[in-house]
This record gives structure tokens, C-alpha cells and sequence, in this order.
């Protein structure tokens, strides 16, 4: 018997270009036979059949269908054509806390909570004690739920939804917030449902936990069913197909030039101190200030918001006795991109104005992950490089082959700095955090792999 | 409609659970609590017997029991239709999350202003014997049935106002000029002799009058209320329930998109 039956369904909305909320609004549309809206199906034509025991994982970007979906087969939402069916009691956990009232207390919300879901006083009573314990909240559960933080909140919500003892549990993206811990409670709770054929279906924006749960994966596209096959085949489709409209988009904001270029900005940066000393000299091979030049100090559009890791504000400081006026990525063809695969050839060209004549100078450069970890950092001075003497504008190229670099942005710092016998560094030019490029994993091409650094290797099959 | 009857019982103890958050969160924080509700329509009715008996003056003995007779009533309906009118509004958050019957808010509303109704009842029967003893009469056993039909027309009313009020936002200003329109057409401050023959017709017409005077008659004039008030009552409230819930049951799924 299916579990769930979800035949042909589509979810219209009306999206009113001007929403009518009162009756003088409407009159009026009425009489001028206007149609303020525009229909928009967020759930499109979608037929999913889940057998009992089934686990299925639906992914999809952001605003794709994915929680109308949900909202559909937890009858919050009635399809506009097609039908759901549902066989069994379900337990969504589609908000943790969803129906919690913050004015009363956890007791009383475990209750009301129970309510919600058809159960009786009775009944909830005898599942009190589990779920106090499972949520760990003996010592709170008599304060208002207002007062919770928002773990706890999650906890009890977590505890509730999968006590009630549901034939069918619905998990929306909840796994994200809560400790390590109690996380992996969670992970053996729908383990432990799994192993006794309940039905599952789980959003998540994680490709490993649908991986490791789901026997099936359903992936939706603008509210279409995009493709329902096994949890890794429909996992990699969908990942490969992430991963290629990330390198357009990074691709297209290059070309605009929206990020990866350096634009002088008049405002003092926040991150510059206050006192300035003398050309201060440390032994530390990454300077921190030297003389600070508040009205050539750059700022730079940070990467867009693909990854959410916050990274420092790009900087730039030094005597400017030399200065790099342009730093630019290559391939080794010498095609401008800031886009490279992983593997490919990768060239730096960095060009100075020396103003006046600069003795034997050292370049210096460090690859960064947007987390500012540092991954890779060189300069000519390690490499045992000798600039000589520069009085006139030219170029540096540095030349790298076969960039080891896994997918992923990379912010790059780069420094021309004055360098005596001992190591001790004193800065003309430091450009720190001001260049970006990425790095694009071709998962089908030959070259294939993942990671976060590229590693060469073969695979050699050897038969009988 | 029987299935949207039997979900209603299966989610009775959430209906329950939602009336007696409803008169905690009413009493929360004040110190004599549930008192009001008792205190509450004393204090009104003191206010009213001074300036009715005094400044006002009906030709009624025991005005005050006379008015408590009418007005406790009144409040319920209109104390109820008001808190359902945004019941729907006000339970967004959950509609949009969690499915239940929605038609539990609106219930849970006209629930919990019955409790207070009946506790109100009881400082009227404090006062009965003390203010005219000969007002206690055997007939106020009959009050059961005129709660019956009250509940059942300010239900329906309820169902109708909440439905309204997702699609039409003005309706909570239209109900209270209504209301206001509504509580002085309705006998309850005034007695009925007072309206003038020629327009008592029209005073028919409301389903309020035989409800009140299913009130009156059994606590104020000692008698059964008659056959006419009785049926035409029953069959008000009862066509206005099934109005509302048929309303309401057949627009809810469109809730959503409204809120």
C-alpha cells in the first residue's frame, strides 16, 4: 500500500500586483474588470508515489516548491488540481515549534502541542517522561517557552514531533541549528524510524544527508519535478547542475566587473588603527601597518554572497615608494579569466610603478580561502629570487601549473616590500584581500574529482 | 459536513486546550482573576441601574435584574462574534504551519465567552433573592435551552464574521457600527412595551428579540417563553449555524492565501 500518494498536483498562486484587502478596493476592480494578478504555479504538475518504509529526500534551490510541497501533504495547503493522499498519522516538523505558544510553558506546550496532532490528555501523559528526556530539559520545562533559547526551542519541538509515535514524519531543514549532540540524537532518531518502516520524507539543503537516508531523491525546479530517481544519482544531477550555474553567475559578475576589480574608495577604512607609527618594523613576515594612506586606501565589493563566510576587509597600505598599480589572472595561454578548472595552468601578472629606484624589491603573494585560511603564500625572497635594482614601471609574472586548488573562491593578498638579508619586512604596496578568483570542478570532464585540493592520480583496474 | 464534524472531535482536546489558554492569557497578571468575570458585570449593572433608575427612568421594577437579564446575553454574542471576527487573523502563524480544523478558532472563541457567560450568570443569582426575592422563579430551569440556542446562533454568526474578515479587512469596523446598531434595536436596555406599535413589525425581523426574551421570560417574568419566541429562535439559530458553517468550510481552504 503507498504511503503517500501524491497524483498530478499543482499549487496556484495569485500574486496581485497590488493586494485588495478591503471592500472598496474590490468594488472598484470589479467595476473596472481590472485583474491586478498574475497567476504563478509554485508547485507544477508533480506525481510522487511513496511506499510505505520509503525514505525520500527533496531538494531544490530556494523558492523552488520544495516546502509548498511539504505544505501539501500536511493538508496546511489544498492543491488547486490534483489530490494527495495520505495513509497513516503524520508528525512534520516543518517549523520546529510551529505551534508552540511562548506565553506558556514547556509542560503546557508539550500538551497543546499534542493536541495539535489528535492526542489526548491521557495519551500525551504517557509520553511526557520520554520526551522531557529526550529533549534534556528537565530544568526548564516549567518556564515559558519564550525564555528559551533557541536550541532548546528546537529540542523540545524535536522531541514532541518524534515521540508522538507518527506513521509518517516530515523533516523540513531542521537539523542545522542544535548542538553536535544532540544532532546526532536526532540522526539516530530517523535512523531508529527507518529501521522500523516509517515513512520519511526529509528537505534539506545537505547532499550528504540525503545521501546517507534517503532511498529515493526527488528534485524539484521551478515547482516541476525536475527528476526522482535514486538519492546519489539525483544528488549528483543535481549538484553538477549547481556547480555550473555557480561558475556563470561568477563568470557573468566578472565580466561586469562587479567583483575581482579594485576601486578606489574615498572613506577611511574602519579597519585601519587610529595611530599610525613610523614605518613600524616587524619580524613577522606578514606586515600589519606601515604608513597609512587613508585616501588611497582601496575597499573592494566582497564575493557575492555564494558562500556565507564573512571574510576581513580588503586593505591596502605601505610607503608607495613602489607601487602595483594592477594585479590580473591568466591561463597559460594568456587569456584574461577568473575562472579557472581545477588542474588547469594558472599565470599572476602583477604590475608596479617604482617612483624612484628601489633596490632589489620582494613580491609577495598569499592564496586565501574565503574563511581567510591561507593556502598557499610565496614571495621572491623565499624563492631566493633577485629583483635587482627597479627605476622603471613593469610587470611580475608568476607562473603556477597545474593549480592543485580544490573548487571553491579564493581571495588572493599580494605585497611588494622592502627585504634585507635578515627577512625583516618593511612594506611598499600591500594589497591585502583585494583579488578574488575561483576555481570550478568540471565533474564531468576527465579531470573530475572532489575535494579541496586536486590530487593527480589514476585509476588502474587490474582484471582477474 | 458530517466528516468536518467527526475532525472537529478528533481535535476536541486542542479546542479545549485552546479555551482554557483563552481564559488563562484574560487573567494572567491580575490579581482577583476569574472574579471579574463576576465583578465585571456587577460593576456594569451598578453603573446602569444608577443611571437608568435615576437619570433615564424606565417604567421597570427591578430594573437591575431586568437588565442583567438581557445584557448577559448580549455580551456573550457580541464579546464572541468580535474575538472570532479575528480568530483567523490572529492564528496565522499556525494556519500557515501546522494543519488543524480550522474552524477550532473561531469555536474556541465563542467557547470560552460561554464560560464567562455562565459564570457571569452567577452573581445574578447572588442577587435575585437578595435584591427582590420574588424574582426567584422555578421557570430559570429552562435557562439550559436558551443557552443551547444562543450558543448555536452566536456560532454561526462567529463562523460567518471570521470567514468575512480574511477577505475583506474592514469587516471588524463594520461589525462593531453593526453591533452598536444591533444592542439599541434589540430590547435590552428598554422594555419592549416601550417600542411603538406600528414599528414592532420590524422588530420581528430580529432573530436578538426572541433570544433576549427566551432570557427574560424564564429569569425576569417567571413564565416559559412562548411557543412563537421559542421556535422562531431555535429556527434562527439553527439556520444561521448551518449558514456559517457551510460558509466557512467552503472558503477555508482559500485561508491561506489571504493571510
Amino acid at each position: 500500500m503507498n504511503s503517500i500518494e501524491i497524483n498530478d498536483v499543482s499549487v496556484r498562486f495569485r500574486l496581485y500586483h497590488e493586494r485588495v484587502f478591503t471592500l472598496k478596493e474590490k468594488v472598484i476592480n470589479i467595476i473596472k474588470r481590472k485583474n491586478s494578478y498574475e497567476d504563478f504555479y509554485a508547485v507544477n504538475n508533480i506525481t510522487v508515489n511513496l511506499k510505505k518504509g520509503e525514505t525520500l529526500g527533496i531538494i531544490g534551490e530556494n523558492g523552488s516548491g520544495k516546502s509548498t510541497l511539504l505544505k501539501l501533504i500536511c493538508r496546511v495547503l489544498k492543491p488547486t488540481t490534483g489530490s494527495v493522499l495520505v495513509n497513516g498519522k503524520i508528525s512534520a516538523l516543518l517549523e520546529l515549534g510551529a505551534g508552540f505558544d511562548q506565553e506558556l510553558t514547556g509542560r503546557e506546550n508539550i500538551f497543546l502541542n499534542g493536541s495539535l496532532m489528535g492526542f489526548s490528555k491521557r495519551e500525551m501523559q504517557k509520553k511526557f517522561k520520554h520526551i522531557l528526556e529526550f529533549s534534556e530539559l528537565e530544568n526548564f520545562i516549567d518556564l515559558p517557552v519564550k525564555n528559551y533559547s533557541s536550541g532548546m526551542y528546537m529540542r523540545l519541538g524535536f522531541a514532541i514531533a518524534t515521540d508522538v509515535d507518527p506513521d509518517i514524519l516530515i523533516i523540513d531543514e531542521i537539523l542545522a541549528v542544535g548542538d553536535s549532540s544532540f544532532q546526532k540524537k536526532c540522526v539516530n532518531k530517523i535512523k531508529d524510524f527507518r529501521k522500523q518502516g516509517k515513512t520519511i520524507i526529509i528537505v534539506t539543503h545537505s547532499d550528504s544527508m540525503i545521501r546517507e537516508f534517503c532511498d529515493r531523491a526527488l528534485w524539484i525546479k521551478d515547482g516541476r519535478k525536475q527528476m526522482l530517481d535514486s538519492a546519489d544519482l539525483t544528488v549528483y544531477e543535481y549538484m553538477k547542475f549547481l556547480q555550473k550555474k555557480e561558475k556563470r553567475k561568477l563568470e557573468e559578475a566578472y565580466e561586469r566587473g562587479e567583483i575581482g576589480s579594485v576601486t578606489t574608495s574615498e572613506e577611511e577604512p574602519k579597519t585601519v588603527p587610529d595611530i599610525v607609527p613610523e614605518a613600524v618594523i616587524e619580524e613577522a613576515s606578514e606586515p600589519k601597518v606601515a604608513i597609512e594612506e587613508p585616501r588611497e586606501a582601496t575597499t573592494e565589493e566582497p564575493v557575492p554572497a555564494v558562500e556565507e563566510v564573512p571574510f576581513h576587509q580588503p586593505q591596502r597600505w605601505g610607503s608607495h615608494e613602489i607601487v602595483i598599480d594592477s594585479l590580473e589572472f591568466f591561463s597559460s595561454d594568456h587569456v584574461k579569466k577568473n575562472v579557472f578548472d581545477v588542474g588547469e595552468d594558472f599565470y599572476v601578472k602583477i604590475k608596479y610603478t617604482p617612483h624612484g629606484k628601489i633596490d632589489n624589491p620582494a613580491f609577495g603573494l598569499e592564496i586565501f580561502r574565503p574563511d581567510i585560511r591561507s593556502v598557499h603564500a610565496t614571495n621572491t625572497f623565499l624563492r631566493k629570487v633577485k629583483t635587482g635594482i627597479v627605476d622603471t614601471p613593469g610587470e611580475m609574472l608568476l607562473k603556477y601549473s597545474n593549480v592543485p586548488l580544490g573548487e571553491g573562491e579564493y581571495v588572493v593578498s599580494a605585497c611588494i616590500a622592502k627585504k634585507d638579508d635578515h627577512g625583516v619586512t618593511a612594506p611598499y604596496d600591500f594589497h591585502k584581500l583585494m583579488y578574488t578568483f575561483s576555481v570550478y570542478n568540471q565533474l564531468d570532464s576527465e579531470q573530475g574529482q572532489i575535494g579541496e585540493i586536486y590530487l593527480k592520480h589514476d585509476w588502474e583496474l587490474k582484471k582477474g | 459536513m458530517i466528516k468536518s464534524f467527526s475532525e472537529l472531535v478528533k481535535y476536541r482536546e486542542f479546542l479545549k486546550n485552546l479555551v482554557v489558554k483563552d481564559l488563562k492569557v484574560r487573567y494572567k497578571r491580575s490579581s482577583l482573576g476569574f472574579l471579574w468575570t463576576m465583578l465585571n458585570p456587577l460593576l456594569m449593572m451598578l453603573i446602569l441601574a444608577v443611571v437608568f433608575s435615576t437619570i433615564m427612568r424606565f417604567d421597570v421594577k427591578d430594573f437591575a435584574i431586568f437588565l442583567l437579564c438581557g445584557l448577559l446575553p448580549w455580551n456573550f454574542f457580541a464579546q464572541s462574534v468580535s474575538m472570532s471576527n479575528m480568530s483567523i487573523l490572529n492564528n496565522a502563524g499556525l494556519i500557515r504551519k501546522v494543519y488543524v480544523p480550522r474552524v477550532v478558532f473561531p469555536l474556541s472563541n465563542v467557547c470560552s465567552n460561554l464560560v464567562n457567560f455562565v459564570l457571569a450568570l452567577i452573581p445574578l443569582f447572588i442577587l435575585i433573592p437578595i435584591l427582590s426575592p420574588d424574582k426567584l422563579f422555578l421557570s430559570a430551569f429552562f435557562l439550559p435551552v436558551s443557552m443551547i440556542i444562543i450558543f448555536f446562533f452566536t456560532a454561526g454568526m462567529s463562523l460567518i464574521f471570521s470567514t468575512l474578515n480574511v477577505f475583506f479587512r474592514d469587516m471588524s469596523h463594520i461589525v462593531d457600527v453593526l453591533f452598536q446598531a444591533w444592542f439599541y434595536l434589540t430590547p435590552i436596555i428598554y422594555p419592549m412595551k416601550l417600542i411603538p406599535e406600528k414599528y414592532i413589525i420590524y422588530f420581528e425581523l430580529n432573530p436578538m428579540f426572541y433570544i433576549i426574551r427566551c432570557f427574560r421570560a424564564p429569569l425576569f417574568d417567571g413564565e416559559i417563553p412562548g411557543m412563537r419566541p421559542l421556535m422562531i429562535s431555535g429556527a434562527a439559530a439553527g439556520v444561521t449555524f448551518l449558514f456559517g458553517w457551510w460558509l466557512f468550510h467552503k472558503y477555508e481552504n482559500k485561508f491561506i492565501h489571504y493571510l
